[in-house]
């Protein structure tokens, strides 16, 4: 299994969309996928059409270590297991300190938590779990980088990006990364002159694919329906097509050099 | 007076109307109703009127008659018939063309083929199973093992040179040894299965063992046609003899010329350039104009200037000898050089001459202002001057987005290999392999320095471009041809331009082969001089083809035996000869030029080119130089008849030649009927050609000034609601793209849409509007298009470096059997054209004469 995890800077980048969109679309190209949500704000269950956080989740592991926990995922209608996070409050163990900061506390502690916590995820062939964030930085997004084989940096063509870029390459030095921009729209000169900036700086780490801006995503949102399959033409969903294929590329050779890794 | 009359005709009319009980104003099929039959009584309704009304309605329907004509119009209509339209017998060719693929399939497989298909299946089947069982044949291998065999041969000394000794004597022992009749014909027999069994390999070998048989045929030919016909019985017959015989002669020339000058196509890959764009040299790039349109200059002005390469060493000038200021002003406000100047003299050639010493570019490229580059041209020809110091020109093709007469006339735009596809596809490739690759004026890099050391461009002659290399070819200069697309332009409108264009390089092609023969003088190499004549000797080709075209007639009128041979012997000599040399030149020229193609060509040049050919033969400073304009609308097909009158003449010399030959035949005048049936298939083969001709001169309809220009790239929509959409560029025309919807789409014309398209990693958007959209094509066209903009536009369109890369993709293999009907109906569809155009001709005759009259 190959844990990609998306993250950003800056908030409203795209992040839970893109993880519901990339876990669609590798799941129609035959991998098994599990969603994570490492999220306390409960976004990515919302993209799966929970209205109400879920009792359960990962917050149930982690505030209860002993807590079975493998009945918390749920399946969503394109096939992807979703782990959601859960409603801390709801898992409150009876103590009256708030759960925020058990949370914190916990996570802390053990960094590798959530990738120990994966890596019990047994899941037949090429799985994926796409690992949903915070913005950076957060205990969270520390937690998913720390479990990723793959950064999925999604970068808004915003001003704020390119400030906070330097501070975020320096967290993530070390890790296979890959800079998707989200959201671009080539009508407008500031967008295009920030990836021009951007792809200066980047070089070869920032992807040849570009996810457009089209407001049939919000309210795809809003109808609770897939964007990639109710506007399959729409040049966000080839973009993200593209960008799914890259992946599943990746996935792909990983596999084949920890076997001939394996096999050496 | 006049007013009493008719007071006093209102007056009758009123009253007449009261007495027969009617409304003054009723119409006419009332009134006579009244006059036979009594009116109705109250509430009965009025029969006999409704029954006249009926009755008018269908006459005015049989007539054709418009309702509330005058009594002159129906009475006119009782004797004569409406005029109507004359169905066409032309053929709708791009209607036609459409339909054939699937028509084909389904008449010829559909029917026969399954009828056979049980036998073809089983045929098929064991076919497969024997080829599996053979043993596979490698060619490129054998090929690759070959050339290292001959290469280790080469090191010997004396060997080549004594193995094409043996090679000379074998030939000229095989070319002048007599054979009876039928030995020829087994000869011709065993040289024909060698020849189709070579045609199915693969690779160089076989092509050189084609081209050797056909020359060791021709030898034979040559040979027989030299010893044998050549004997006349009276003065006239030994007259036209010996022209026919000249004629041949120089045909034999070109063959020879033309094999060793296309034995080998070089294929040059271009040169990396080195990695450090600091050290790239300076360039200049010219664009001559002298009195095109703005909106023609504009995107190769736009492209030239976005092409990548160092933006310090790249300096683009607009070369304009019109001297107009909406040029100047263009030109500074792109930020290119613009360069003018006082006297006109010499044309394009004085133009560059002129700029020459004003700029300071190591290297000049040169565009003509319709030929829009690439972004990668630099960097794809500047590598070769890199490598070699010596290299003082860089030639790619010349590509036309757009049809020319011929292809739009007989619709094979893309479907048959044009004009130009021959030099540009085989003949330059193969010039360049003896060094002998020549200047065409555009699309190309010369190196500043050697261009100077020769005087700049030639201007003595009309074809400065051939004239400027050969000079260079002569001071020990190199020169290469890229046969990369990287530049693409309009091709000629109209047939008449098409023509004035050959002429000028007819005539710019002689004044070189007088004044500055590449035969004789200095500095040239063997082949160099071979390559340089043939492209002159080309362009001779119009009084040879008069002569065959004409050539018939002179048995068939008058009897003369110009040809001194049984008919049987003709056919064992020049038929093999016309046929392996035939399949020969298909494998060479196939792919560039389809077999019989090149006899429609020159049968429509042949009479323009005569003139200025021979003008140019006997005074090289005789004529002026002529600009082709391009860019033009042709509202209505028409038949253009000052330009075919010349063929007119010659298919009504060969049509009559049939009728006297049918006659001779019928009425015994003869005791050679053999020889009678074939002159009379050579001039139906005459007839085929100049119908092809007169039907090319038949202009087709081009409604569009900006043409559609297929361009097939990514792009993206952008609504106004943000909603995006992926699709594809079908077409790019000026100040507008077509666009493959991937659905089917409701847009009403004037709806806004943005179109994106991109150059690499860079997104541009464009405002447009929606034009037309039917089922899943959009037009669109471009809104508020700034200079900037309309820079973008031509990046993502033309300057795209993948833009012309497909071009060879559209390449149809040659298949003689299958090219030999199409000319054959080409002809006859010219005939159909010819009668239509005639039966136009009368009628607009009599329709202004009556209007005249009338």
């Amino acid at each position: 299994m190959k844990t990609i995890a998306l993250v950003s800077s800056t908030g409203g980048a795209g992040r839970t969309t893109l993880t519901v969109a990339l876990a669609g679309l590798l799941k129609a190209r035959g991998h098994a996928v599990v969603a994570i949500e490492c999220d306390p704000g409960n976004v990515l269950a919302t993209h799966y059409g929970l209205h109400q956080p879920a009792r359960a989740g990962l917050v149930s592991h982690l505030l209860a270590p002993a807590a079975p926990w493998r009945d918390t995922a749920l399946q969503g209608d394109d096939g992807v297991l979703l782990l959601p996070w859960g409603d801390a409050a709801a898992n409150g163990q009876g103590g009256d300190a708030s759960p925020e900061m058990a949370i914190a506390t916990r996570l802390l502690q053990e960094p590798h938590w959530l990738r120990d916590l994966i890596a019990r995820i047994d899941l037949p062939g090429r799985a994926v779990a796409l690992v949903d964030t915070p913005a950076w930085p957060s205990v969270q997004t520390t937690q998913a980088l720390a479990a990723a084989d793959l950064v999925l940096a999604v970068l808004a063509p915003e001003p704020l990006v390119c400030a906070t870029l330097p501070r975020l390459r320096a967290a993530l030095a070390g890790k296979p990364c890959v800079f998707v921009a989200n959201g671009v729209m080539p009508g407008r000169q500031l967008h295009m002159d920030i990836l021009t900036l951007l792809r200066a700086s980047l070089g070869t780490a920032m992807s040849s694919y570009r996810i457009h801006a089209d407001t049939g995503i919000p309210e795809a949102l809003a109808r609770d329906e897939d964007f990639c399959r109710g506007a399959p033409h729409s040049q966000a969903a080839h973009d993200m097509q593209g960008l799914a294929s890259w992946l599943a590329g990746w996935v792909a050779r990983q596999g084949e050099a920890s076997i001939a890794g394996g096999a050496s | 007076m006049a007013s009493l009359i008719a007071r006093a005709k209102i007056y009758l009319r009123h009253s007449t109307a009261q007495g027969l009980g009617l409304e003054p104003d009723a119409p006419a099929s009332t009134w006579l109703a009244r006059l036979l039959f009594q009116p109705p009584r109250t509430g009965r309704r009025d029969l006999p009127a409704l029954w006249m009304a009926s009755l008018g309605g269908h006459l005015e329907h049989e007539l054709g008659i418009a309702g509330e004509s005058g009594f002159g119009v129906w009475l006119r209509r009782l004797f004569f018939r409406p005029r109507h339209r004359r169905a066409r017998l032309a053929a709708n060719l791009r209607l036609q063309h459409r339909e054939r693929k699937r028509a084909r399939r389904r008449a010829l497989l559909g029917k026969v083929g399954s009828w056979f298909k049980p036998v073809y299946g089983v045929a098929s089947h064991y076919g497969e199973l024997l080829r599996q069982r053979l043993p596979g044949v490698d060619w490129d291998k054998l090929s690759d093992h070959a050339h290292r065999f001959s290469a280790g041969i080469d090191r010997l000394p004396y060997l080549k040179k004594l193995i094409l000794l043996l090679a000379l004597v074998i030939g000229l022992v095989f070319c002048t040894t007599p054979l009876q009749l039928g030995e020829q014909f087994r000869l011709f027999l065993c040289v024909w299965l060698v020849m189709v069994l070579a045609r199915r390999v693969p690779g160089r070998g076989p092509t050189m063992l084609m081209v050797s048989l056909a020359v060791l045929m021709a030898g034979r030919y040559i040979w027989w046609r030299t010893t044998q016909t050549l004997n006349f019985n009276s003065v006239p017959e030994a007259i036209v003899g010996y022209i026919l015989y000249s004629a041949e002669i120089y045909t034999w020339i070109v063959l020879f010329f033309g094999y060793a000058q296309t034995i080998w196509p070089l294929n040059r890959k271009p040169r990396p350039l080195p990695p450090d764009p600091a050290s790239w040299p300076t360039v200049d790039v010219y664009i001559p104009t002298y009195n095109e349109a703005l909106s023609v200059v504009v995107p190769t002005v736009l492209a030239a200037n976005s092409m990548d390469w160092p933006r310090e060493k790249l300096r683009v000038y607009l070369l304009d000898d019109g001297s107009r200021e909406d040029f100047r002003a263009f030109a500074e406000s792109v930020g290119v050089g613009y360069l003018t100047r006082e006297e006109h003299n010499h044309a394009k050639a004085g133009n560059i001459n002129h700029a020459l010493p004003l700029t300071q570019g190591e290297y000049i490229a040169i565009f003509d202002c319709d030929h829009i580059p690439t972004r990668s041209f630099l960097q794809t020809t500047m590598g070769e001057f890199l490598a070699d110091p010596k290299c003082a020109l860089v030639q790619t093709p010349h590509h036309f987005f757009s049809p020319d007469p011929f292809e739009r006339n007989y619709d094979t735009f893309h479907r048959v290999p044009n004009e130009g596809s021959l030099f540009y596809g085989l003949i330059q490739d193969g010039n360049d392999f003896w060094n002998a690759a020549f200047f065409c004026g555009s699309c190309a890099v010369l190196k500043r320095a050697p261009l100077e050391e020769v005087g700049g461009i030639a201007v003595e002659t009309v074809t400065e471009d051939a004239h400027t290399s050969l000079k260079l070819h002569r001071r020990g200069y190199r020169t290469a041809y890229l046969r990369v697309v990287q530049a693409a332009g309009l091709a000629t409108d109209s047939l008449a331009d098409h023509v004035g264009q050959r002429i000028r390089w007819a005539r710019g092609m002689t004044q070189i082969f007088r004044i500055d023969n590449p035969l004789l003088g200095k500095g040239l190499t063997f082949f160099q001089r071979i390559c340089y004549s043939n492209a002159m000797l080309h362009f001779f080709y119009g009084i040879p083809r008069l002569i065959f075209l004409a050539m018939p007639c002179a048995y068939l009128y008058f009897g003369l035996h110009v040809f001194n041979a049984q008919a049987i012997s003709v056919f064992a000599y020049v038929v093999p000869y016309l046929f392996i040399a035939g399949l020969a030149n298909s494998r060479i020229q196939g792919q560039y030029r389809h077999s019989f193609w090149a006899e429609i060509y020159e049968s429509v040049l042949a009479w323009y080119i005569v003139l200025p050919t021979t003008l140019a033969f006997i005074n090289p400073r005789l004529g002026k130089f002529n600009v082709t304009s391009k860019g033009g609308v042709i509202k209505e097909q028409y038949l253009d008849w000052t330009i075919s009158k010349p063929y007119l003449f010659l298919l009504a010399l060969n049509l009559v030649a049939i009728l006297v030959g049918f006659g001779k035949l019928l009425f015994g005048y003869t005791g050679e009927p053999a020889t009678i049936w074939m002159n009379m298939v050579w001039a139906m083969f005459n007839l085929t050609m100049l119908g092809a001709a007169v039907g090319v001169a038949t202009e087709a309809r081009q409604i569009r000034v900006a043409h559609h220009i297929p361009l097939r790239v990514p792009a993206t929509l952008v609504f106004p609601d943000g909603r995006t959409l992926a699709c594809h560029a079908e077409n790019y025309s000026t100040g507008g793209l077509g666009i493959l919807l991937p659905l089917e789409m409701r847009l009403t014309k004037g709806e806004a849409v943005d179109v994106a398209l991109s150059r690499g990693p860079v997104d541009y958007q464009f405002p447009a509007v929606v034009v037309r959209c039917r089922g899943v094509h959009l037009g669109v066209r471009f809104e508020q298009m700034t200079q900037e903009k309309e820079s973008q536009l031509i990046e993502c369109t033309f300057g795209r470096a993948d833009a012309w890369v497909r071009w060879q993709e559209q390449l149809v293999p040659d298949a003689p059997l299958h090219s030999f009907f199409e000319v054959v109906d080409m002809g006859y569809q010219g005939f159909l054209r010819l009668y239509d155009a005639c039966m136009d001709a009368i009628d607009s005759l009599f329709s202004r004469r009556t209007r005249e009259s009338g």
